[in-house]
């Protein structure tokens, strides 16, 4: 089944290895196959990837949108490694990250990660709120 | 000194450096002071989780073990292939070999020599006897000859021999020459009453199904290039047609002009079969490689499962059963020399899997199974590489996934919110300009979201 996106004006998405701007005006289409594919909302580039758990997700969407789960390994373990002796109580989300790694399913281990950064920051607010 | 020039990327990393100190000195306040802002998470529902997440570990390390089985059975079966592979190259070169040894085999016939008559039946025959005392070779004479004309020169002595130029008496009209080897004919139409014996030579050896030469005797020979029935004959008539016809009979060829047998033109020269010494001597060494290639198979295997036997070899990537269960299926196929379709060498009469080393034919035909044997096995080969890699990947992946429930499940226990936030700080502090940040930055900076800048 055809997959419907909507662009706002201006909105960007990557398919696949191009990124795709939106012009003016609001934008529908369908994308039938199998490629990659972000919102501009989901994507996080290496500037914007400022807290552990958002280098986490970084490393995952280079993992899903090289479409390779075995892309660099180390960083990936050395980031979750670090993460969990930081913050133990963050292993169920780590560990469903790695389940969606495991079975192939990148997309849902980017929903996963984005599961993990919500928590890290209800960790930080909650460690300096006044 | 020259300020420093600081790219985006590192002013941005100093940014958040500050920042995340600043939260930090907050955080150490207060855990200084120990007053703790919130509620630690439930230490029963950390505790409980934590046994989950060992037995999970636990589960991953069984796994393990099968995995690395896998890869062993995998490598085995790879490795396998490689020494067939090998063997089926010494059988290529062993047909080469026997293809090398082809001239024993081949069908030839010598223009006889004629002792009748004044003058002799054929001129190339009494050349051929050796009563040639002229001032020619016997060679060019025989090769000067013409087809046409009346049948060998008015100066013909019986004592004295030819002097001058001769020809072979062929009637005027359509000089037609067949030739016919195995499946291939040859056809040749060129040839007039004006041609000599050197044009008849030139147009055999054109047909690249037989050889002609003419020997310091006098004498046409005539040898097929393949091992296969040779058939040759040639005939002149008023009618094309009735020359083509005549030229492939029995009867009606004149091949007795180049000293030929005339059944030459259609029974035809038979191979000498089993002729070539050599290629008997390769039989033993064919045959053995091709047990070999057999032998090599039975023993791929590992643990039990063999995938050149047509095992099938399943790897459980997790502990889960049903559709959730994930797994790599690798189907083994049965390698045999006669699944490879190499056949068994004999010389002679063949039944059923086995080719006649002392033909041709056969020996070009088992070429082309060996090269497309190798064919297959490189395909299955690569297959078994590409699974292989997949397996040593997961490999990787579930020993690092098991080590990291461990010893994430070991600290679960004593988890402390407020201390894993500041953890969490101290921890991007520490990332911002580590070696591992740079490198996922620059991975970043590679693909396509490098148009995201």
């Amino acid at each position: 089944m055809a997959l419907k996106v909507e662009l706002k004006p201006n909105e960007r998405i990557i398919i696949g290895q191009v990124v795709i701007r939106n012009d003016e005006q609001r934008t529908r289409f369908f994308i039938d196959g199998d490629a990659p594919i972000l919102r501009e909302k989901d994507i996080l580039t290496a500037a914007s990837a400022d807290t552990p758990a958002k280098k986490i997700y970084l490393a995952i969407q280079l993992m899903y949108l090289a479409q390779d789960p075995t892309l660099e390994h180390d960083i990936y373990f050395e980031l979750v490694r670090d993460f969990v002796q930081a913050a133990p109580s963050s292993l169920s989300h780590i560990h469903e990250i790695n389940n969606r790694i495991l079975s192939g399913d990148l997309y849902k281990a980017l929903k996963a990660a984005k599961k993990l950064i919500a928590y890290e920051a209800e960790l930080i607010e909650n460690a300096t709120r006044v | 000194m020259a300020n420093p020039i600081l790219t985006s990327g590192v002013r941005q990393n100093l940014l958040t450096l500050q920042q995340t100190r600043d939260q930090q000195s907050v955080i150490q306040n207060r855990l200084s002071t120990g007053k703790k802002v919130n509620s630690a998470i439930d230490n029963p529902v950390n505790y409980f989780t934590s046994l989950g997440l060992n037995d999970r570990s636990n589960a991953l390390t069984g796994l393990l073990d099968g995995i690395s089985n896998g890869i062993q059975t995998i490598t085995a079966a790879s490795q396998g292939i490689d020494a067939i592979s090998k063997l089926v190259s010494s059988l290529q070169s062993t047909i080469k070999q026997a293809q090398a040894d082809a001239a024993a085999n081949r069908p030839s016939a010598i223009g006889g020599t004629s002792s009748g008559g004044t003058p002799p039946a054929t001129l190339l025959g009494k050349i051929g006897g050796g009563i040639y005392t002229g001032n020619k070779s016997a060679k060019d004479l025989a090769l000067d000859t013409t087809l046409g004309g009346t049948e060998a020169p008015a100066s013909y002595n019986s004592t004295t021999g030819v002097t001058t130029d001769a020809s072979l008496g062929l009637s005027a009209g359509n000089i037609t020459l067949s030739i016919k080897a195995g499946n291939t004919t040859f056809v040749s139409t060129t040839l007039t009453a004006t041609s000599t014996v050197r044009d008849v030579v030139n147009e055999i050896n054109r047909s690249g199904i037989a050889n002609a030469s003419v020997d310091s005797s006098g004498k046409l020979n005539v040898t097929g290039t393949g091992s296969g029935t040779l058939q040759i004959g040639i005939a002149a008539n008023a009618t094309a047609a009735t020359a083509l016809a005549n030229s492939q009979s029995d009867t009606l060829s004149q091949n007795t002009v180049l000293g030929l047998p005339l059944t030459t033109a259609n029974t035809g020269i038979a191979a000498s079969a089993g002729n070539s010494t050599v290629r008997t001597n390769l039989i033993n060494q064919f045959n053995d490689l091709t047990k070999q290639i057999d032998q090599l198979a039975k023993d791929a295997g590992f643990n039990g499962k063999n995938l050149l036997s047509g095992d099938k070899l399943s790897i459980i990537f997790n502990e889960k059963t049903g559709s959730n269960q994930a797994k790599l299926d690798v189907q083994g196929e049965t390698i045999t020399a006669a699944n490879l379709g190499i056949l068994q060498a004999v010389s002679g009469t063949t039944v059923t899997g086995q080719f006649n080393i002392q033909d041709d034919n056969a020996l070009n035909n088992m070429s082309d199974i060996l090269t497309g044997a190798l064919t297959s096995l490189r395909s299955t080969s690569s297959t078994l590489g590409s699974s292989l890699s997949v397996v040593q990947t997961r490999q990787d992946f579930t020993k690092n996934l098991a080590n990291t429930l461990t010893t994430g499940a070991d600290n679960l226990v004593s988890a402390d919110s407020n201390a894993e936030g500041a953890s969490l700080l101290a921890l991007n502090t520490r990332q911002q300009l580590s070696q591992t940040a740079l490198s996922l930055a620059n991975q970043a900076d590679q693909g396509v979201l490098r148009l995201f800048q």
